[in-house]
């Protein structure tokens, strides 16, 4: 059962659990006809071509698949947290402090937390990206939560 | 003499203060984020965005395509003296380059790239200028079935020949098609896939699936695997020079090279890697003692690099004359030809000469910049290598998240970000291309555009496709592609010509 779920039967899985969800909601839109196609045409057309090639993947999958590469998990969630958090941050405290959250939180991808360093990037970044998007190219973005 | 009037037209565009400082600063800048590992030039192309608004057009694109060239000049400098590539092209230089630097040869081997990137380039601008105009006018015959079977057939070859498997080139291909519906139809008005969401009406932002898909995801990848190596050699100004035997062995490499990536980077969604690892295969090939390559062969570095800016350069052909963007990269160029009111297509040319010959121009002067900036100053970029990856890539993320945020000062924009970083991090765990993805992303529309218009002209006659001559060629290499890819799954004689991302 291991030897059968390798990397192409879940890239196959994945194509079929996509097609199905879009073509679920593609059923809500006209679909028309070739001449005169209407909005549900190319969802449905696209949803059934990909079922089709997650089937043919799948079927295959013994023999093409090759093994799953190392990902570094840690720095997924971390930097994905980060950039959250900075979107979350940017409109309501600005950019000074959103630019803190995303360094510190993305800083914590490494094994070594180093705080200081990270304060000292954090900073630095801030300066700099306050000088080329702010001052120079005007952009209206807020810098401290207080400012305009 | 119209070729004259049109050049000397380029020349005055391209020679302005503010042209010539825009153009430095591209190519500065791609070849910055060239050399270091693990930052790609949309990222950086992301980040100089916001600086497009406010310079005219020609200037914008000059800038941006500066960065893109100059990365792949950059890109083989890592890849020479630690074993890591610049940009994901340059991965074929490893194996020649890395054995050349520990043979005591990294200079020969980064001058001897620095010239196979200059040839490579300098041709193809040439080939630009040559065959681009009349090519636009070819196409301004075009009608909306050619145009769909020619989208049509970038979509199969970037499927087909970026992934070792086809079917799932296609598949990440359709997942891309499937991205370009969420917004707004256009012509019928209603509301596809936003689920209520108002800022999916417009679509979703180019930019931030680019930059989450391929920016954050080489993030991920890299954090924790580049590891800052002690680099002790001296690169002195006598250890670049070439033996007469090394120049004399990369005439015809670099020059088949060029080809290779020219007649590559002009297909859609090939990017400039293929092109390179076609290039590396092709030199092995043709020569007489195929096992000196991976010890240091000079070919193997100077093909491949020529091949690259070779593609580098054609990939402006189809962007320029049919409004076809062949990557991420060339789909920003476009969009900064939006913004300053140019619409894409066969009259770009036409309309705005000044546009397309002062990019011309600018091309020749951005390679002889950068011809002047790496040789001499090859210490400098070498000693960019010592900076700490830790360093970099909260950096990265910033500019990249701070570069989306400026197109439409949209939080949600932000979020699509970390979303698409985490997508691209499950391609790759999968095994997908994100390339195809972003092709079928771009094209996907205007594809159902063209395809729609085709049918409501043929009254639902699909026959339409295979009755004209432009449009049934275009179908008779897409089906010699797939029969192609068929016989060689079966054969299973494939050698894949991309590694995986």
């Amino acid at each position: 059962m291991h030897r059968i779920i390798n990397r192409d039967f879940l890239a196959g899985l994945l194509c079929l659990v996509i097609a199905a969800l879009v073509l679920l909601q593609a059923y809500a839109y006209d679909m028309g006809t070739l001449r005169n196609m209407g909005p549900g045409y190319l969802p449905r057309f696209l949803g059934i071509s990909l079922a089709g090639l997650g089937a043919i993947t799948m079927v295959f999958s013994a023999k093409t698949a090759t093994a799953f590469p190392v990902l570094n998990y840690r720095a997924l969630v971390c930097i994905t947290v980060g950039i959250i958090a900075f979107a979350l941050l940017m409109r309501p405290a600005g950019l000074f402090l959103a630019t803190i959250a995303l360094v510190y939180i993305c800083g914590l991808s490494e094994r070594r937390f180093r705080p200081v360093k990270l304060g000292a990037l954090a900073l630095a970044l801030c300066v700099m990206s306050y000088l080329i998007f702010i001052l120079g190219l005007n952009m209206p973005i807020r810098l401290f939560p207080w400012s305009f | 003499m119209e070729i004259l009037d049109n050049l000397a037209l380029g020349v005055s565009v391209a020679f302005t203060i503010e042209n010539l400082m825009y153009c430095a600063l591209g190519v500065t800048i791609g070849m910055l984020i060239g050399v270091i590992p693990g930052v790609g030039h949309l990222a950086a192309i992301s980040m100089l965005l916001p600086l497009t608004y406010y310079v005219p057009a020609t200037t914008a694109l000059v800038m941006l395509a500066g960065i893109y060239y100059g990365a792949q000049y950059g890109g083989s400098t890592a890849a020479i003296l630690l074993n890591l590539p610049g940009t994901p092209s340059s991965s074929v230089v490893c194996l020649d380059g890395y054995p050349m630097t520990k043979q005591g040869r990294a200079g020969v081997a980064l001058f001897m790239t620095t010239i196979a990137s200059f040839v490579g380039s300098f041709i193809t601008v040439i080939v630009l200028a040559a065959f681009a105009p009349p090519l636009a006018d070819f196409a301004i015959a075009f009608n909306s079935a050619d145009y769909f079977s020619m989208m049509l057939l970038g979509l199969v070859a970037a499927a087909i020949l970026v992934q070792g498997n086809p079917a799932k080139g296609l598949a990440a291909v359709v997942f891309g098609l499937l991205l370009g519906i969420v917004g707004t139809d256009v012509s019928t008005g209603i509301q596809r896939y936003t689920f209520g969401l108002t800022f999916l009406y417009d679509g979703l932002n180019i930019v931030a699936i680019a930059m989450g898909i391929f920016g954050v995801t080489e993030v991920v990848a890299n954090v924790g695997k580049v590891v800052q190596v002690k680099n002790d050699q001296k690169i002195t100004f006598r250890s670049l020079l070439p033996t007469r035997r090394d120049l004399k062995e990369s005439i015809f490499p670099m020059l088949r090279g060029t080809g290779i990536g020219t007649g590559i980077g002009v297909l859609p969604g090939t990017g400039t890697s293929i092109g390179s690892f076609i290039a590396y295969a092709v030199e092995k090939k043709v020569s007489k003692n195929p096992e000196k390559f991976g010890k240091g062969a000079i070919e193997g570095i100077t093909a491949p690099e020529s091949a690259n800016n070779a593609a580098a350069q054609s990939a402006f052909i189809p962007t320029l004359t049919l409004g076809i963007p062949g990557d991420a990269v060339m789909a920003l160029m476009l969009g900064a030809l939006l913004i300053h009111g140019i619409t894409p297509g066969p009259n770009v040319i036409s309309d705005n000469p000044d546009l397309f010959w002062g990019l011309v121009i600018s091309f020749l002067i951005g390679n002889v910049m950068l011809l002047i900036l790496n040789i001499p100053m090859v210490g400098l970029w070498v000693r960019l290598l010592k900076i700490p990856y830790p360093i970099l890539y909260p950096s990265i993320i910033l500019f990249i998240v701070i570069g989306v945020y400026s197109i439409n000062y949209s939080d949600m924009d932000i979020m699509l970000v970390a979303l698409f970083g985490a997508i691209g991090c499950l391609f790759l765990l999968l095994g997908f291309e994100p390339a195809p993805l972003l092709l079928g992303f771009i094209l996907g529309p205007m594809m159902e555009e063209n395809f729609r218009r085709a049918m409501l002209l043929s009254r639902g006659d699909l026959m339409v496709f295979l009755e004209r001559p432009v449009s049934a060629t275009f179908f008779a290499m897409i089906a010699a592609l797939v029969v192609w890819s068929i016989y060689s799954a079966i054969r299973k004689k494939r050698v894949a010509v991309a590694k995986e991302f």
